[in-house]
């Protein structure tokens, strides 16, 4: 059976993030006044938190993931995560954030009062908006980080490619770039890519659909073609999140706003048990 | 892979109650020794045995000081919030990165089961008590027989989030079995993976698994283990068994 391999240091996963940077994201969300590039990069410094967190261990972090955060924009491919097009180890993430932001907020006593809280936010990337939309591109960059990846992990758990825009490719058809992508894979199977579209209209949310059916132009449906069918413990995850999710279900979403992206997020990097 | 040196015994030489204890606990495949996060100690009439959870920060700690508190003594608050206290002052706050330190203030917890063993005047029979949180399981044997588990007596009963003893507040929702027991009995301490593989495979645990504990047969024992890891029978977990052999 494909997708069980259990992830490890020996065996490590991979999650390679591709962010549209193209001048469209300054544009907000509808239902939250967030511009989508703001919105993107707090969904992925969550996201990246999340993962610190998971993995830390005592007093260090063990690498169980290793990431890469790529942006596009302005014709170009460049690391949003680091300075070079490479997967870095968790433990490496966890020492290299940009900047440590702090928040305050009010939370109950538990005595009936409320007391203020500093929570400490790490941000490893910032928003950018600017340009086209080379996504094609960023597929062909993702391409080269996993097929590295799968030759040195045969047997972990296949990549995961999560790929967040908002509008069309800019540098040609991108289906052959996203099938060649997902030709990779390890022992345990295929790699995986999920498309998340994000909107600044207030249409009506697409997440995990399993047929074209209610898409509403060929760029959805292109979008969808592209897009991993969810391994059985994702569709589990998504159905505990309160998704209604079919056999056959993708990874992929339409319309979503800033709350289904970090749903989405968050259901996309759960592979099999982290031991 | 290697196993670790058995626990230090507060009452002396290694038996509780005239039970000789054997005690046996190795790492999960692909960690180091000092990565064990099970922990068993010994005390007056007492043994108990934690399970540190793996998604934790300094388990492993956790799971040592509270073995040993409830090795002294039984269960209580206030000896849990002793336990609580000595952690906190055990995790070295000042040193840690930010990530370590967010990590370690959402606390440890561990899964844990501690028994008392009375000597009575009744000929042959001693009193058992057993605390119980969570799934780390009690066998008992009397002959060849598995005569009961405590609390999990089904492999299906083991779950993914079982209940755990952590170091914040609250005091834990727990489980007791009291009876009597055979001295001829051998009754048998796990963590969840070799509870589990002793409840699927009862023969070989019977047959196999205590002549070597009984042995004290280290190497054997993890020939065993990792013969069992490698075809899928014994879940790749921190592996403990604490055998108390009246026979």
């Amino acid at each position: 059976m494909s997708y069980q391999a259990e992830v490890s240091r020996s065996q490590p996963g991979c999650f390679v993030f591709l962010l549209d940077q193209s001048g469209s994201m300054l544009d907000a969300f509808a239902t939250s006044g967030t511009t989508k590039a703001q919105g993107v990069a707090t969904a992925i410094n969550r996201l990246l938190h999340e993962l610190v967190l998971k993995c830390t261990k005592n007093e260090g972090v063990r690498d169980y993931y290793q990431l890469a955060v790529l942006g596009y924009g302005n014709a170009q491919v460049q690391a949003a995560l680091g300075t070079e097009l490479e997967l870095v180890p968790i433990s490496r993430v966890a020492m290299m954030p940009l900047r440590v932001e702090q928040l305050k907020r009010k939370v109950e006593d538990g005595a009936g009062g409320l007391v203020q809280e500093t929570i400490r936010l790490p941000i490893w990337v910032d928003p950018v908006a600017d340009g086209d939309t080379p996504m094609s591109g960023a597929l062909d960059a993702a391409f080269e980080i996993a097929q590295r990846f799968v030759a040195a992990h045969p047997r972990s758990y296949p990549p995961i490619v999560i790929n967040i825009t908002d509008g069309e490719a800019t540098d040609g058809d991108p289906t052959p770039a996203a099938d060649r992508l997902r030709a990779l894979g390890t022992d345990d199977g295929t790699l995986l890519l999920f498309n998340c579209h994000i909107s600044s209209s207030a249409g009506t949310p697409v997440v995990f659909a399993a047929s074209t059916e209610r898409l509403p132009d060929t760029y959805s449906q292109e979008l969808f073609r592209m897009s991993s069918r969810l391994p059985p413990a994702m569709v589990q995850a998504a159905q505990a999140e309160g998704f209604r999710v079919e056999n056959g279900a993708r990874g992929f979403a339409f319309n979503a706003d800033l709350s289904d992206l970090i749903r989405f997020l968050d259901i996309g990097t759960r592979p099999a048990g982290l031991r | 892979m290697s196993a670790r040196a058995p626990a230090p015994s507060v009452d002396g030489p290694a038996t509780v109650s005239g039970f000789r204890v054997h005690g046996f606990s190795c790492a999960r495949a692909g960690s180091r020794p000092d990565e064990n996060e099970d922990a068993w100690a010994l005390g007056p009439g007492r043994v108990a045995i934690a399970d540190g959870a793996t998604e934790s920060s300094f388990a492993g700690p956790w799971a040592r000081i509270v073995v040993a508190a409830l090795a002294r003594a039984r269960p209580s608050p206030a000896r849990i919030r002793s336990a609580r206290r000595r952690w906190h002052g055990e995790v070295p706050w000042d040193r840690l990165p930010w990530f370590a330190a967010e990590k370690a203030r959402q606390g440890a917890h561990a899964a844990v089961l501690a028994l008392s063993l009375t000597p009575t005047r009744r000929e042959g029979y001693a009193y058992l008590s057993a605390w119980s949180v969570g799934d780390c399981v009690l066998l008992w044997w009397r002959g060849e027989r598995l005569h009961g588990a405590f609390p999990l007596e089904r492999p299906e009963a083991f779950t993914n989030r079982p209940s755990l003893v952590g170091t914040g507040d609250g005091w834990p929702l727990a489980r007791r079995r009291m009876g009597w027991v055979r001295r001829a009995d051998r009754l048998l301490l796990a963590t969840d993976a070799a509870a589990l593989w002793c409840l699927r495979h009862p023969g070989a645990c019977a047959g196999r698994l205590l002549p070597l504990l009984r042995a004290d047969a280290t190497e054997d024992l993890l020939d065993l283990v990792a013969r069992e890891r490698a075809a899928g029978r014994l879940r790749s977990d921190d592996t403990t068994w604490v055998l108390l052999d009246g026979g």
